[in-house]
């Protein structure tokens, strides 16, 4: 009820200020948002799966905005909130009616020298200490596939790789004249996840990330940057007394040289973590000690050309990541294996549960975590089994190569990522898992090459991950997935354009899955066969009034067939109706 | 020494930054930076409306209980208290709009009485795309509201005879009070709001107009407030479409789709339907216009086939301007032809009403035998009417006839509308289906109905004849001043009947199954600029005959007791079946307080009353004290 009340008094003083706003006054209120309105219709394909027990259709939707309230009461000073008003679809008068405020922030300039955010805040330090890593599988371009993206993007904040907190936020710099250019100074206290109450007399620990950068500007071709970031837990806020500490440094320094053809940009990065559960306020006077203790450290040099032109750009390096490295805020995965599917979560007479497959993955944006994670989240191996946990994946030593290239009119783009990775240690057995890795794409823009206004253009793509292990039968893998898509857009009438794309998934061999306990520790390793193939073949059509502001339906033909007794193969389609407007 | 001088040094570089640094260039930052980009253009109208209600029971149902005073604040309608719409419209030329419902019980600070913010009707997206070959609008979103024609989409409407004494939420504020009551003596039309005589719809609407060779098209695929199933993701949808061609500037043609389709089985594919196809023309002749609609629809479920069946909806009519304005009306729709969205009542297949706890009660008209005044079609029945205007001075009449028959036989039941009380009774019980201590009642959005039984029946069950219809409406306007005050008298009156034979005109006697007499007049005088005194008088009679319902009293009763008084024994009878009378009079007040606010007040005192359905008798006061505030 106080929320109500708060909501009310939030919207009557956003709203009716706005008046003054809309009779032109002052420029102190001013709006934007987002809008959608979203359909989709589901159904089994009998034919496919044996199953009476499920229903044939399901069918959802619903139509939000969010209204975005940005106050200026001074100068330089900003109030920002984000309220959400969402209706489903089939819902009338009122009912299946959301009223929500999402964000909420106030952030200005303090004596026109410091920075500050307090409330929801996008965070992002080096790709070690603070960064929300892309999620498998959907790096590829497929427009089809694009506004699932934008979804799962928008509605988790996915926002430039940033993880979403709450806290207090601050920066400010310095320039001078000698020695070095400038410093910057950077530092943020969050709260990722409040106390919460699990049982009478039980609460959790507060759980807050703080950090700090410095970045200094030593000349035109040198910067030295260092980060540091802590997850832990302060025990008095809860009633537990164990409690989390996982501080991670790094440094960096980044070289950067121009020719008048080409830019060269040289990158060294080192850093150490820490992780430990300390044990404190123990009975009978025990002193405080500490539990589950690791540490480790990571070093990656990258070196990379580009062409000043842009037609090609080429990046190679070498990494190492410990083991024992551990740091939350860049090692916490978008994709969470602990959910469930949103459609047809169970399946066959039987009513097992359905595992995801490539078009649950990309189109279900519950799938996907916001809260940061202390210890490393579980893993499905036959989508990414290389680098789970992005550049900073422990466990990893290896040399990667990134290039992209061009003709000068774009007629065609062409991408290239490799890496060859091997464990640093081996889990379970002294042999180390070898990976590879392969990507490739080539996009052919048609009318460019025969001078068409129109837009027509193909893009195919190919993803590989090859792991290994040597050693005796019982602990040898040879796990080997494949992703290929191909996709087709063509634009018939201005800004209208007809789509299609087919995306096919196989995946074979064998892996151990690990399992962990609540301290990230390793207590089991489950070996699981692999043999399945995927498809999603997708027809559509758009009209894009501008990028995020367009009109999509598709339809989708998906499924999954298992070559393993263990699961039944499936089928399913799909009408989506996707009305997408940023205001 | 060193301290201070590395604080000089800091503070020295801090102030550098206070000019340079944050305004002009970018320093690192963990957080993102955000740039003033806001839409083009956002605004915010909408309405505070307190609704003060005050009910008084004298006389209650014997299953009241025992609550006989009602104090209440709000509309218990659903309507909101606070209306906030928010109309905005982005650089890309994208309308996009919500309407946030804000309400209060006033019933004490108690958190439990806090009302949830909510929408009052939904999300709306609009866009207009521009091409060479038309303009295209896309919509998507709802409630929105959506018409195309009689018998696919089209909300109720018919001839405006009504009681302006009562007011609706959505009812515009004039510019000054006594404007309502002369609006509607001189054009007859009362602004209800946009949603008056279209259909609620949510999904995707598409609109394309100058479209080349002069067509202009129009659909929606969604749901209309009629597809509501049990099971929320099931299937359940209205799909509607219009093309039209203006073939000169007196003629238009138009072909009109529908198709509802409902899943009655979540786990097979069985599933309700039906489809309609229509053609429409329209055609002007100087002062005569020519309007036609001609449909084929059909219906199944996985019970029955209905099969095909035809509909026609003709109208005559001529211009205004005339001496004397007829309309011409005739009509058939059979009892295949089957729509819920239409300008008409189905009353052949009772299963496309959604039958779910909470949903189907608010959305349910009348569908056994319904008696109806003109200008609203029902299935499975054919008829015309024709209608009249004169003007004589300052008295103006307009009136109209009709007679009406079943294709088919039907339900062995009937139904009938109250034309007095019916918003109060509607209130006593809201959206509540057979109710009354004789479960006849039957609660809708500000109206009440009635069911019928008939016991003359075939062994299947139904009526064991065809029914008849007939209607005589008739209303006339008079203005004039008094101590040079405007005054209206405005006084409607309605005569409907039912039997079991064609007759040109109503029957009242034992022979008419049902016969419904109502006379409402309304007066109202402008006291000055800003108030207007206002008053009510409603009679309704209904009597039914032998073959109806009979009553629990012991003692027939008289059908009229002025004319048994009188001792004329052939302008009464004695009846054990229905003899309701149901009496309003209301006075009040409609006071303007400013710009865009208005005060009105509404006293009514009520009689439900039946003396041979003894415990039929309700009898009570209401107030009424709304306040309304545009902006």
């Amino acid at each position: 009820m106080k929320r109500n009340l708060l909501l009310l008094k939030t919207i009557f003083g956003i709203l009716f200020s706005d008046f003054s706003l809309y009779s032109q006054t002052n420029e102190n209120i001013w709006f934007d948002g987002f809008s959608r309105t979203y359909f989709a219709r589901d159904a089994i394909n009998i034919n496919a799966i044996d199953d009476t027990i499920s229903a044939r259709n399901i069918s959802n939707g619903y139509s939000l905005l969010d209204l975005n309230t940005h106050v200026n009461p001074i100068k330089d000073i900003e109030i920002f909130t984000q309220l959400r008003l969402k209706n489903s679809f089939g819902s009338f008068f009122g009912s299946g009616t959301e009223v929500s405020v999402r964000q909420l922030r106030a952030k200005g300039i303090i004596n026109n020298k410091i920075r500050f955010s307090v409330g929801d805040l996008f965070l992002k330090q080096s790709k070690f200490t603070l960064y929300n890593y892309d999620e498998e599988l959907v790096s590829y371009e497929n427009d089809l596939i694009n506004p699932y993206k934008d979804i799962i993007h928008y509605e988790n904040f996915y926002n430039e790789n940033r993880w979403r907190l709450q806290g207090l936020q601050a920066d400010f710099s310095y320039e001078f004249d000698r020695y070095i250019r400038g410093l910057d100074f950077d530092f943020f206290v969050t709260r990722p996840r409040g106390s919460r109450q699990i049982n009478e007399t039980t609460y959790s620990s507060d759980i807050l990330l703080s950090g700090g950068s410095i970045i200094s500007q030593i000349n035109k071709q040198l910067i030295l940057s260092g980060n540091y970031i802590n997850l832990f837990e302060p025990g008095a806020s809860g009633t537990k007394n164990i409690s989390i500490r996982n501080p991670v440094h790094d440094i960096s320094l980044l070289y950067s040289f121009d020719k008048e053809k080409y830019h060269i940009q040289q990158k060294l990065q080192t850093g150490i973590s820490k992780r430990f559960w300390l044990h404190s306020e123990l009975e009978n006077e025990v002193s405080d000690s500490t539990s589950s203790r690791t540490q480790g450290m990571y070093f990656e040099l990258d070196n990379k050309y580009s062409k000043k032109d842009s037609t090609l750009s080429l990046s190679l390096g070498y990494r190492y990541v410990d083991p024992n490295f551990r740091s939350a805020g860049a090692q916490t995965r978008r994709l969470d294996y602990n959910n469930i599917n949103s459609i047809y979560p169970t399946y066959t007479n039987m009513s097992l549960i359905r595992p995801p497959s490539i078009f649950d993955l990309l189109s279900d944006y519950k799938w996907y975590n916001q809260d940061l994670s202390s210890i490393l989240m579980t893993f499905n191996p036959t989508y990414s089994n290389v680098l789970p946990y992005g550049d900073a994946t422990p466990n990893r030593s290896g040399i990667y190569i990134n290039a992209r290239t061009n003709n000068i009119n774009k007629q065609f783009i062409a991408k290239i990522n490799a890496g060859f990775f091997k464990e640093v240690i081996g889990q379970g057995t002294v042999n180390k898992r070898n990976f590879s890795l392969f990507k490739g794409s080539l996009k052919v823009n048609f009318d460019r090459l025969l001078n068409w206004k129109k837009e027509l253009n193909l893009y195919v793509s190919s993803k590989s991950e090859i792991s290994r292990r040597k050693g005796e039968d019982i602990s040898s893998i040879n796990l080997f997935s494949n992703h290929i898509n191909v996709s087709a857009n063509a634009e018939i009438a201005k800004k209208f354009f007809i789509q299609s794309s087919y995306q096919l998934f196989n995946s074979n061999g064998n892996e151990f899955l690990t399992q962990r306990d609540n301290y990230g520790n390793i207590t089991y390793f489950t070996k699981t066969q692999i043999d399945q193939k995927e498809h999603v073949l997708s027809m559509g059509m758009l009209y894009k009034f501008r990028k995020k502001v367009y009109a999509n339906l598709n339809y989708n033909w998906w499924g999954m067939k298992f070559s393993e007794v263990d699961y039944e193969n499936y089928k399913y389609n799909r009408l989506v109706l996707i009305l997408s407007v940023e205001l | 020494m060193r301290r201070s001088f590395l604080i000089i040094f800091f503070m020295s570089g801090l102030s550098i930054l206070g000019q340079d640094t944050i305004v002009e260039q970018k320093p690192f930052s963990s957080n993102i930076l955000s740039f003033k980009n806001p839409s083009s253009s956002i605004s915010f109208s909408g309405y505070y409306r307190f609704l003060g209600f005050v009910r008084n029971q004298q006389e209650t149902f014997p299953n009241n209980s025992g609550k006989t005073l009602v104090i209440s604040s709000g509309d218990a309608y659903r309507e909101p208290m606070f209306l906030l719409k928010i109309i905005g419209k982005t650089r890309d030329n994208i309308n996009f709009g919500a309407d946030l419902m804000m309400n209060s019980l006033y019933k004490g600070p108690s958190p439990e009485y806090t009302q949830d913010l909510t929408l009052n009707l939904g999300l709306n997206l609009a866009a207009s795309i521009n091409t060479n070959n038309g303009i295209f609008n896309l919509r998507a979103g709802g409630v929105s509201w959506y018409r195309q024609s009689r018998l696919t989409v089209w909300g109720n409407r018919s001839f405006n005879r009504i009681s302006i004494y009562e007011r609706r939420p959505q009812t515009p504020l004039n510019k000054i009070p006594i404007n309502r009551y002369s609006r509607y003596y001189d054009s007859g039309l009362v602004d209800q709001g946009i949603r008056y005589g279209s259909r609620a719809f949510q999904g995707v609407f598409l609109k394309g107009s100058d479209l080349p060779f002069n067509f202009t098209t129009k659909g929606v695929i969604g749901k209309s407030n009629f597809n509501r199933s049990s099971l929320e993701t099931s299937d359940n949808f209205t799909g509607s479409l219009q093309i039209k061609n203006s073939l000169n500037n007196s003629t238009k043609i138009a072909y009109n789709y529908l198709n509802s389709w409902t899943d009655t089985d979540s786990l097979s594919d069985k599933n309700r339907s039906y489809f309609i196809h229509t053609l429409e023309l329209e055609k002007t002749w100087n002062k005569l216009r020519f309007q036609m609609e001609l449909g084929l629809g059909n219906y199944h479920d996985p019970i029955q086939k209905l099969g095909y069946g035809e509909a026609i909806i003709l109208n005559i009519k001529t211009d205004k301007s005339s001496k004397l304005p007829l309309n011409f009306q005739y009509y058939r729709i059979t009892s295949q032809f089957v729509n819920v969205t239409g300008n008409f009542l189905n009353t052949s297949v009772l299963e496309v009403f959604p039958n779910i706890e909470g949903v189907g009660t608010t959305i349910r008209t009348p569908y056994q035998s319904p008696i109806v005044g003109l200008g609203y079609p029902v299935n499975n029945r054919q008829g015309a009417s024709i209608n009249a205007d004169i003007s004589i001075g300052r008295l103006k009449l307009n009136g109209g006839v009709g007679v009406f028959a079943e294709i088919d036989t039907s339900y062995s039941s009937l139904s009938y509308i109250h034309n007095v009380n019916s918003q109060t009774l509607s209130r006593i019980y809201l959206f509540a289906q057979d109710w009354g201590p004789y479960n006849a009642l039957n609660s809708t959005y500000r109206g009440v109905f009635e069911n019928v039984n008939i016991s003359d029946t075939t062994l299947d069950g139904l009526a064991n004849f065809k029914k008849f219809f007939n209607t005589i409406e008739f209303q006339t306007k008079y203005n004039n001043k008094i101590f040079g005050k405007n005054y209206y008298i405005f006084s409607l009156t309605r005569l409907n009947t039912s039997q079991n034979e064609l007759k040109v005109l109503p029957q009242i006697g034992s022979q008419t199954l049902i016969s419904q007499f109502s006379e409402e007049i309304d007066f109202s005088i402008e006291l000055n600029e800003k108030s207007t005194f206002v008053l009510s008088y409603g009679l309704e009679k209904i009597l039914g005959n032998a073959s109806t319902d009979i009553g629990d009293s012991p003692k027939a009763s008289s059908t009229n007791t002025f004319f048994e008084k009188l001792g004329l024994k052939n302008f009464y009878r004695y009846s054990n079946s229905r003899n309701q009378k149901n009496t309003l009079f209301g006075f009040g007040f409609d006071y303007k307080i400013g710009d865009n606010a208005m005060i009105f007040l509404r006293c009514n005192q009520y009689t439900y009353y039946d003396p041979n359905f003894i415990e039929n008798y309700l009898k009570g006061w209401e107030t009424m004290l709304e306040l309304k505030i545009n902006f």
